[in-house]
């Protein structure tokens, strides 16, 4: 599951488009969800990042194999950077507390990267201070979602939408709606690469091993230990080739601690290296 | 995995370490890399929650300035070669390579690698240590211990600079271990008594099976000949042992092999040990769901460290010993045991 974060509906728009993502309606705040994407909404700034990204959490089961890539504009130094450029981001620092974080950037892909600063209050009188890019959410993503899946499981993607001058700054919806259409071809291909690398994080047990797993579980009433070593049995058995092998259970059901201790160690014994 | 960038698409360069040597080479060899500035190595090396499989399928370089110390005393997993000043020292942490067998997948959080660029500081501390020492016996000195320096001798030219160093220094013995095929790259070197080359082979069903992105053996025994033509000590690592089905007979045609294309007589040493591993190092990898069957058999922990139970060890020891003193007087072959 990939979860999109924007923080503003005209950012949204042409994703629930093109991915035809249906709104949920038990939310307060704008999520749309489709069988593979959830789009969500967090407004502009840090604010409700947190809270509103904790709280979709069973929608996408507690974020077990979730991706989650923020998109969304940037100001950005016009030395460095032209409107409508589409960027990776490589580097976020957190203008507030100077903290720095660094996504993984493992996917092959075809757009420029460039570093990104986030500020608290929206930049208006010009670019001096700022190196390349600027924007009010990316930091407290990377905060909150590093406590919530693995570094690489994270992309932070921005597209300038102005040169952080307020006067210039009058920044028309259709206009920022070209933008992320422009760019769309670029970010949806993205994805699709991104989405194929939480392949490689396949674990060694499949869902099929682990229900084979639980079941004996539940029939022998094994420990916590013993489910550990169950386990490990399993996966010796599937690191040495064995697919679709599972090893024969005896039909007897044990009536106490000592038959299945007894019972567990012979299968062990039998299976184990 | 296909959809990765390729390794070293990214340079993160900590600020002081810009304006060394090191640096710039790196810098002007791979201008199409994306720099990224950071303040310390280990914002970004040491950071929780990070893939080291998914990140080698990707390496990222990270050019820092090493803080003391320099040199670190070696553990008991290392063999001694009868020097009571044992050290080894990390000019480079990680390696291009990816054995199953590495404890360096349990070490360190990150797959990328971490180039100090700060040679200087390595060279005065290991003059200070040869200064310090208590006895008259040499420092002994491995500088490729937690990487393989001669697979980016290519890349970074660390060999060439510490032997290069070795060359002016008494007292040190320099030990460079590798896996690479790229004796090449040094080969305009002389020789000299104070730097020892060791190559680890395996045999080749071994090596295809745990030795990841490794040279084949036949490149590593090229290198080993022309290294001992041109002069060098060169020492011979058959460590682990990997007792797989029929290990006995596999390693046993392997040595007779192996000594039909290198004259043992031109070896200045060999060594052996069991596969063995830090039991945290050991639990860590394992909790990572490794695809590896080394990490399904039954280990003895011994003091901390993981190996196969002691009386199957010294079997195998035992067995690896006799092959070997077939082609080999007994004093040139050290074994590591607990």
């Amino acid at each position: 599951m990939q979860c999109i974060i924007t923080a503003l509906g005209v950012e949204s728009e042409n994703f629930i488009s093109f991915y035809r993502l249906l709104r949920v309606k038990e939310f307060k705040f704008p999520v749309y969800k489709n069988d593979d994407i959830v789009l969500i909404e967090t407004g502009i700034g840090k604010l409700n990042i947190e809270s509103r990204l904790k709280s979709i959490s069973s929608l996408i089961n507690n974020f077990d194999r979730c991706q989650f890539i923020n998109i969304g504009i940037a100001g950005g130094n016009p030395e460095k950077v032209n409107i409508g450029d589409c960027f990776i981001i490589n580097k976020i620092n957190n203008a507030d507390d100077g903290q720095t974080y660094y996504p993984d950037i493992l996917v092959d892909h075809k757009m420029k990267e460039a570093a990104l600063i986030t500020v608290k209050e929206p930049v208006t009188k010009g670019s001096e201070e700022y190196f390349e890019l600027v924007d009010m959410e990316a930091s407290e993503i990377f905060r909150v979602c590093k406590e919530l899946v693995p570094i690489q499981r994270m992309a932070f993607i921005k597209i300038v939408s102005d040169y952080m001058v307020l006067d210039q700054n009058f920044i028309k919806k259709n206009f920022i709606m070209e933008l992320f259409y422009s760019n769309l071809n670029k970010i949806s291909q993205f994805l699709i690469e991104f989405d194929k690398f939480i392949f490689s994080e396949e674990s060694i047990l499949n869902e099929i091993d682990i229900q084979w797993i639980s079941n004996l579980v539940d029939k022998w009433k094994l420990t916590k230990t013993q489910k550990f070593q169950l386990e490990n049995v399993l996966k010796f058995i599937r690191v040495n080739n064995s697919v679709d092998f599972f090893p024969e259970i005896s039909d007897i059901i044990p009536k106490s601690k000592f038959q299945r201790n007894k019972l567990f160690y012979q299968f062990c014994e039998k299976y184990s290296s | 995995m296909k959809n990765t960038l390729p390794n070293l698409s990214h340079i993160y360069i900590e600020k002081d370490a810009f304006g060394y040597s090191l640096t710039e080479s790196i810098l002007s060899k791979y201008r199409s890399s994306k720099m990224i500035e950071i303040n310390n190595y280990k914002e970004i090396f040491n950071r929780s929650n990070q893939n080291f499989q998914l990140q080698k399928s990707s390496m990222k370089l990270i050019l820092a300035l090493k803080r003391p110390p320099y040199l670190y005393p070696v553990s008991s997993i290392v063999q001694e070669f009868d020097s009571p000043n044992g050290y080894y020292t990390t000019p480079v942490i990680n390696c291009l390579y990816n054995c199953d067998y590495c404890f360096l997948q349990g070490m360190y959080p990150s797959g990328n690698m971490v180039l100090f660029v700060n040679e200087n500081d390595f060279f005065e501390n290991t003059i200070f240590e040869i200064q310090k020492r208590k006895n008259k016996k040499p420092l002994y000195l491995s500088i490729s211990y937690n990487t393989d320096l001669m697979a980016m001798e290519n890349i970074i030219p660390i060999c060439r600079n510490w032997i290069n160093f070795s060359k002016s220094v008494s007292d040190l013995l320099l030990e460079i271990r590798t896996k690479s095929g790229l004796f090449s790259s040094i080969s305009d070197i002389p020789s000299n008594e104070n730097t020892i080359l060791s190559w680890t082979l395996s045999p080749e069903p071994i090596s295809k099976k745990y030795e990841s992105n490794a040279p084949p053996l036949k490149s590593r025994i090229n290198s080993i000949r022309s290294a001992i033509k041109k002069g060098w000590k060169v020492r011979v690592c058959f460590d682990p042992i990997i007792t797989v089905n029929d290990w006995q007979s596999l390693y046993s045609n392997f040595f007779s092999d192996i000594f039909k294309k290198i004259d043992p007589n031109q070896i200045y040493d060999v060594t052996i040990g069991v596969f063995r591993m830090n039991k945290e190092y050991f639990s860590r990898i394992k909790k990572t769901d490794i695809n590896s069957d080394l990490y399904f058999s039954n280990y003895e922990n011994d003091d901390g460290v993981l190996s196969l139970p002691k009386k199957y060890r010294d079997n195998v020891i035992n067995l690896i010993r006799f092959e070997l003193e077939k082609y080999l007087n007994k004093d040139k072959v050290h074994s590591w045991e607990v």
